[in-house]
């Protein structure tokens, strides 16, 4: 079953310049797929128009078979999204950024509670809940971002750059929770340019270069005995 | 230190004015907005600057030029202390960057000088529309020597300075206590709300000694132009040297004012400049008790969820209460000041010509007062604006645009609805009103309230800014806050003149009443237009 589907999208800046150009991908339920991509190749660009952050006029986007451009709020609610600068608000404590995102989603009290306690105590942040998010430091704060993500068990995950300033006990508890969801039927598109980690965790990956899709596929099929830091540089290198 | 201040001044008018976004800006909506906004704050400038030239060529008329220079260096001084006051924390101090600038190879000092000069130019400007306009009406009715046009060039260059201290060290001061609260922003706002409350118990006490001369005080008011002078030499006694620096080409005078004004500001500087560090480090600290245990999470609807996070947002920042929340204080004074005194006594306060003739009017008019000064508290004209680099969440979370403007007009309604309904019926009960225009009272104070936030939501979906470094563009000097707060007072102004008008062929009942259809139709308009 396809959780997202991108059908030649397209998407031009004002001024001219094309961030992506006519991108395909799949995403179906259990799949944790990588998007790879050097900087300013229309990664995070891409990501911001799946999750309704950016708009877009070419293409179009299905999240759960719903449009992302007619169905926005139906997409929303399946979905979450990890930017890779978790600016939350500052002027909240942790515990009321989550409450209030649990409020957002319409989660029931008791579901929220024991889903806070569980992600909260597995990423070691329950004591600083209670202290302002101006006082977290990235990490923290990306962490309080993850739970917040969480809350709701969405069946698409969208992450931009995860591992990027968690410690490494967090960034495996990430991975494992990311493994966890896609069992229980969710999938997760997220971008990263920690490729060990994307050949360890992904089953399909797709690479980006210059706002065009280069590569995409099962991760075995693609790497075959390489690395997929080889087959990256290998594809980027060939696009010349 | 040359070199890297040239470059930090560079980023730092870069910055303010918004340079880049006018020259490289790709999105033509955000090039033409900051176009707009030049074009707009030109119109700011030459209206300011007319009214200053009017002002100054009026003193002239009356025969009393010589007031002018203090009057000048009063009201620029006074400018520059209300643009300064609170801005320091942010711009001078705890200011974003500030991790980034300390962490270059280059001395504090520059980073120090690179600031105080953003600051200095910044308030050089308002002090320069204040000042030359005036100097240009004084022109016109005393003779123009070499002497005069120095001193008012040295006055106008030496001007902010001490303004600007004050300010500064008054800021600093009130953000450094702060931070020591656990909530530091409602800490500042006591401290803001104790200092200006002692301020004006001094003025109080001062006027008040110079009543009890009785005497003295109708022989001043026989000169009408010794009497503006002392006042503003009692306000801001350096306003008398500029006078004898212009007046009688005083060179001691003009020199003890730069001296003054050099002096208390190179104090702060040299202070400021060992403590910076220190300074940064107590306003930057944060209190962490990281002792939260999970208890039981009490859950809101969507809309209240959205309210209580608008609330939040707001008693946060001492900034944004002491701006936007003035209005509410200022008419539950207003309203408390009347059940004591009695209306008529305040209608006697209101020093403006012609208030006699609409004194008949007044129970008709006071709904069109309270709406005005009540709806100049507007958090729904910068809330929008303010979520900034937090944009992202209300984005990607299942709400629509319209839920979210409702849950920001929610909160402005809950906090501003209550105080004027207070005030509608503290005013409705003094001034004795029938049973009609009571009704009507508090059908406008409704209606008003209600126009006042959607107006306030409709700047601000069209003049919206994300990209802010500080929440001082927002709040104090964002389009969409002028527009959505003094664009309020002025609908309110007009409705109520255009009653006043129509009363003369209908009941004023009835006129008021027609206004109320008035911002009903086009609040219903504006809503519908806010996407």
């Amino acid at each position: 079953m396809d959780m997202l589907t991108i059908k030649n999208f397209s998407k031009t800046y004002k001024g001219g310049k094309k961030a992506v150009d006519n991108l395909n991908i799949q995403v179906e339920a259990g799949d944790i797929y990588g998007f790879i991509g050097h900087n300013g190749a229309g990664k995070s660009t891409t990501i911001k128009v799946v999750v309704g952050v950016l708009d877009f006029d070419e293409g179009e986007i299905f999240i759960d078979g719903h449009s992302v451009k007619s169905e926005a709020i139906a997409c929303k609610t399946v979905t979450a999204y990890i930017p890779d600068n978790p600016d939350i608000y500052d002027f909240l404590t942790g515990i009321q950024y989550l409450n209030f995102v649990a409020d957002i989603f319409g989660i029931d009290q008791k579901t929220r509670e024991d889903r806070i306690q569980k992600y909260a105590d597995m990423f070691e942040i329950t004591p600083a809940l209670g202290d302002l998010v101006s006082s977290y430091s990235h990490g923290m704060k990306q962490k309080v971002a993850i739970i917040s993500a969480l809350l709701h068990e969405p069946k698409l995950l969208v992450l931009d750059e995860p591992f990027v300033g968690l410690d490494p006990k967090a960034a495996l508890d990430l991975k494992n929770v990311m493994k966890e969801l896609c069992a229980n039927g969710s999938a997760i598109f997220f971008s990263t340019h920690v490729l060990e980690v994307a050949q360890k965790l992904c089953n399909k990956i797709a690479i980006i270069k210059e706002g065009q899709l280069v590569a995409s596929g099962n991760m075995e099929d693609l790497v075959k005995n390489q690395s997929l830091e080889d087959v990256f540089m290998e594809v980027v290198e060939d696009e010349k | 230190m040359k070199s890297n201040l040239a470059t930090l001044m560079k980023l730092e008018m870069t910055k303010r004015f918004g340079f880049n976004t006018v020259s490289h800006e790709k999105d033509s909506k955000k090039k033409y907005r900051a176009i707009a906004m030049i074009f707009v704050m030109a119109f700011v400038v030459i209206v300011m600057g007319g009214y200053c030239f009017g002002i100054s060529y009026g003193f002239g008329y009356m025969g009393i030029s010589y007031v002018v220079p203090g009057y000048a260096l009063t009201i620029s001084s006074l400018v520059v202390l209300m643009f300064t006051f609170l801005k320091t924390n942010g711009v001078l101090f705890a200011s974003k960057d500030y991790d980034m600038l300390m962490a270059l190879p280059m001395k504090t000092e520059t980073v120090i000088t690179a600031k105080f000069l953003s600051m200095y130019l910044n308030n050089l400007a308002f002090t320069a529309v204040v000042m030359i306009p005036m100097a240009v009406g004084y022109g016109f009715w005393n003779e123009i020597t070499v002497l005069a046009v120095i001193s008012w060039t040295l006055g106008i260059i030496f001007a902010p300075l001490l303004p600007m201290t004050i300010a500064a060290i008054v800021g600093a001061v009130i953000a450094g206590i702060g931070s020591g609260f656990r909530n530091s922003a409602f800490a500042q706002l006591i401290l803001t709300v104790l200092l200006i409350v002692a301020i004006f118990a001094g003025s109080f006490w001062m006027n008040d000694q110079a009543a009890k001369d009785e005497a003295a005080f109708l022989a001043l008011l026989a000169n009408l132009g010794t009497m503006i002078s002392g006042i503003l030499h009692k306000i801001y006694p350096l306003s008398a040297w500029f006078d004898r620096a212009v007046g009688h080409e005083n060179l001691l005078a003009l020199l003890g004012l730069i001296a003054v004004s050099v002096i208390i500001y190179g104090v702060f500087a040299f202070v400021c400049g060992k403590c910076y560090r220190r300074i940064n480090s107590a306003l930057k600290s944060h209190h962490a008790a990281s002792n939260y245990k999970m208890g039981e999470l009490k859950s809101s609807s969507l809309l209240m969820a959205l309210a209580k996070k608008e609330a939040k947002r707001f008693f946060s920042s001492s900034l944004y209460m002491m701006n936007i929340g003035m209005g509410l204080v200022l008419a539950l004074l207003l309203a408390v000041v009347s059940i004591f005194t009695g209306i008529d006594k305040i209608i006697d306060g209101i020093n403006i010509t012609g208030i006699d003739a609409i004194r008949p009017l007044v129970a008709g008019l006071m709904p069109f007062g309270i709406a005005m000064i009540v709806n100049m508290c507007n958090t729904c004209a910068v809330s929008l604006s303010l979520e900034g680099n937090n944009l992202w969440i209300m984005q990607s979370l299942p709400i629509t645009m319209k839920t979210l403007l409702k849950g920001k007009m929610l909160f402005n309604v809950i906090m501003v609805l209550p105080v004027s309904l207070v005030c509608s019926i503290i005013f409705m009960l003094e001034l004795h009103v029938n049973v009609m225009m009571a009704l009507i009272y508090i059908v406008f104070a409704v209606v008003s309230v209600l126009f006042s936030t959607v107006w306030g939501t409709w700047s601000n979906v069209k003049f919206p800014n994300y990209q802010w470094q500080n929440e001082v563009e927002v709040i104090k000097q964002g389009a969409s806050s002028m527009l959505g707060i003094f664009g309020s007072i002025v609908i309110y102004l007009a409705l109520g003149a255009a009653a006043f008008f129509l009363s003369r062929y209908v009941a004023i009942e009835l006129a008021v009443l027609g206004c109320c259809a008035i911002l009903g139709l086009v609040g219903t308009m504006l809503y519908r237009g806010c996407k």
